[in-house]
């Protein structure tokens, strides 16, 4: 599997990078991928607790870590013995660059707009179903599409209830 | 050189020259003695016709040479400059300036024409052309190439030079690549413990850090650069507020980051148009509250350590804090007394987007802009903003910004294994006690030193965090002071001090309390750097309890 290189074609339609979070495969658009990186350690933030795991150091650039299985409300994954296919992907938002971990990448697959159906209404406490863009099927199996600028904005929301949180603790 | 090199330099010499005519105008109103003024003014724009002259840029040409008629005329006390001729020399200047960005931009059409026809209409009546047979000859003396046309400063020497800011940016991007790498060779070297490696690197520390001071030095501009673009904006916004208004600028030779000063700008607008609008009264109603007729706005910049402290004071007539608890009512808030409203408050409710006062909009202010932007702009600079205000005693809105954004020397040390930094600024001394030295008063720990006890923090008690589990015999402390008090932070282990590059926080992990941002070690490890503000924040404070008496065991 090699990620690294991903590379967008011309023709219509949406391609993306699959991934997979526990049991549940999920998709961005391939060209908010900046990177993908082996993973390595983030420094925790000291007083935030929620959706940010940590920061990295990549070339210089502190780029933040999200705790996507928290955030999106996926069980498993973090605790899999075999973390050998485990990567970090890097997107790039015109909110900022950030990253997660993901338990494998998976594909690069191209999708037509209009084979992604909405998502149907799940009951969750999540916070996150407007980063949701919709479900595709691809190959038999259902991938979650992300829109990642959305995902930050839902956890720059969330970020906001813990600042408050610590702040009224102190 | 180009042609596209005379360009360039055109273009930033005309800028210059358009806002020395801008000021020389300016100047002229109240001035008892407009002789000296005006010479100044004549030569200004007897430059800027030649240097047209020299680019073919023949409608400021013609402007110019009428703006000289008409100085010639004040010149030999044919013409006196009132106000409302200066007023007609302001717009003379602008429609001036439209003009040299109409030409620079090498558009077609007839806007110039248009332009130049305005301008011509406003000076023809007070110059009295046709021109004279002089005026013709110096016109024909504008021709390029020919020598008389140049300014008469034009043989002397060259001191300074224009720097494209992106080079200076890129300079002190290496800077900071320089310094993180000398800090990684430093560990490199003390691993090896020669001695001799170890006296040439300091030496090459020591150079850095000149240079390091240098570019930091060469970044900062004096805020007179921009404050004096204010001159302008007040005799503008309080003629057509009819209100009378004295601006007087303190502290102008205060240097500040070029970037910073430059986004500083919006916001010292909206804060200056804000006072004359909502702050200074009409004249008959301060004459009715006792005051002058003429209303004073002071725009001053004040240096506190690593801070510039950017204020503008007005006496008008204050904040009505009970007009702001209703609006803030009506927005759905709770309220409550206008007596019981802190500082902290009123900035809260000031901020907010949306908030305002004023029932109908004006064309400067009322709109429910521009607090919140005031407030965003300070917050994303790491600065602060404090408004003081008193009903009838007018408002102080101070705005305290970091002189430097991108290097500061700092205290390093570690807890629970993560490396963190606090700006030296803040750090008084570091201190070693043997453990068990601790005292409490009401529960709450203190250490003592010679000058009285002081509260002890953990870091648990700043950020939500693991205790801190040191097991040697000894604890050491900083002792970090603020404008709000001194604590005594129990920390692991204190690591040095040395510079560090400040990064900018990624948005996402923008706005925690405590921290002000991060830097990469030479490690590549990621250290946060603390704001140690926050540690007083919500605290009662402690200074009544300190005189109290220590138990001795």
């Amino acid at each position: 599997m090699d990620a690294e290189n991903i590379t967008k074609k011309d023709d219509a339609g949406i391609q993306l990078v699959t991934f997979r979070l526990g049991n549940e495969g999920y998709g961005v658009p391939v060209d908010k991928v900046k990177e993908i990186i082996r993973p390595i350690d983030a420094f925790p933030i000291p007083g935030m607790a929620g959706p940010v795991e940590g920061v990295i150091n990549l070339r210089g650039e502190i780029i933040p870590v999200l705790r996507i299985h928290a955030v999106l409300g996926v069980k498993g994954g973090m605790e899999e013995t075999n973390q050998r296919k485990r990567r970090i992907i890097i997107l790039d938002t015109e909110g900022g660059g950030f990253g997660f971990v993901v338990d494998e990448v998976m594909d690069v697959v191209r999708v037509d707009g209009e084979s992604i159906k909405s998502s149907p209404e799940v009951s969750s406490d999540h916070t996150c179903d407007e980063a949701m863009i919709g479900i595709v099927q691809v190959a038999g199996r259902m991938i979650i599409c992300l829109d990642p600028g959305k995902l930050v904005i839902e956890c720059i929301k969330v970020k906001d209830l813990v600042g408050d949180c610590v702040k009224s603790g102190m | 050189m180009e042609v596209s090199d005379y360009k360039a330099l055109f273009i930033s010499e005309a800028e210059d020259i358009l806002q020395a005519l801008e000021d020389g105008i300016m100047s002229l109103e109240g001035n008892r003695n407009q002789q000296p003024c005006i010479e100044e003014l004549f030569r200004h724009a007897h430059n800027l016709k030649g240097m047209s002259g020299a680019m073919g840029y023949d409608p400021v040409v013609e402007v110019c040479h009428c703006l000289e008629s008409v100085l010639d005329r004040c010149r030999k006390g044919e013409l006196e400059i009132t106000a409302i001729s200066a007023d007609i020399l302001l717009r003379t200047n602008d429609l001036l300036r439209e003009l040299v960005q109409w030409q620079i931009s090498e558009q077609e059409g007839p806007r110039g024409q248009e332009l130049l026809d305005r301008v011509l209409e406003l000076l023809l009546p007070l110059s009295e052309l046709p021109a004279t047979g002089e005026e013709g000859k110096a016109q024909d003396s504008t021709a390029p190439g020919s020598e008389s046309a140049w300014p008469a400063n034009f043989h002397s020497e060259v001191t300074s030079t224009r720097v494209d800011l992106s080079r200076l940016d890129f300079l002190m991007d290496l800077l900071g690549e320089l310094i993180i790498s000398r800090i990684r060779l430093g560990s490199l070297v003390s691993e090896i413990g020669s001695k001799n490696l170890m006296e040439e690197l300091s030496s090459s520390s020591r150079l850095i850090s000149e240079i390091q001071k240098e570019v930091m030095e060469i970044r900062l501009i004096p805020v007179g650069l921009v404050f004096q673009r204010f001159k302008r904006l007040v005799r503008d916004v309080s003629r057509e507020l009819g209100k009378e208004v004295e601006f007087k600028i303190v502290g102008e030779d205060i240097g500040l980051d070029r970037t910073v000063l430059e986004s500083m700008v919006d916001p010292l607008v909206h804060l200056i148009r804000n006072a004359i609008d909502h702050g200074i009264e009409k004249p008959s109603a301060r004459i009715a509250a006792g005051k002058s007729s003429t209303g004073r706005i002071i725009l001053s910049a004040k240096r506190e350590r690593n801070h510039v402290a950017l204020e503008i004071a007005d006496d008008g007539r204050g904040i009505d804090f009970k007009k702001i608890l209703a609006e803030n009512d009506s927005g759905g808030a709770s309220g409550g007394s206008p007596e019981e409203l802190t500082e902290e408050e009123i900035c809260r409710i000031l901020t907010k987007p949306g908030f305002s006062t004023k029932e109908d909009v004006s064309r400067y202010s009322g709109r429910g802009i521009g607090m919140d932007i005031v407030k965003k702009t300070t917050d994303s600079l790491g600065g602060s903003l404090h408004i003081k205000s008193g009903s009838g005693r007018g408002t102080t809105i101070t705005m305290l910004i970091p002189v430097n954004l991108s290097i500061i020397k700092a205290l390093l040390f570690s807890i629970n294994g993560g490396v963190h930094v606090l700006p030296i600024e803040y750090v008084q001394e570091t201190l070693r006690f043997e453990r068990g030295v601790f005292k409490t008063i009401r529960g709450r720990e203190v250490i003592q030193t010679n000058d009285g006890p002081i509260p002890v923090i953990r870091v648990e008690e700043i950020f939500p965090s693991p205790p801190e589990t040191g097991k040697s015999r000894f604890i050491k402390v900083i002792r970090v002071k603020t404008d709000e008090g001194t604590v005594a932070l129990v920390v692991n282990r204190i690591i040095g001090q040395q510079d560090v590059v400040i990064k900018g926080l990624p948005s996402m992990i923008r706005g925690i309390g405590g921290i002000s941002g991060a830097t990469i070690l030479g490690s590549g490890k990621i250290a946060f750097i603390w704001d140690p503000r926050v540690i007083f924040q919500g605290r009662s404070t402690y200074e009544s309890d300190e005189k109290a008496v220590v138990l001795e065991d």
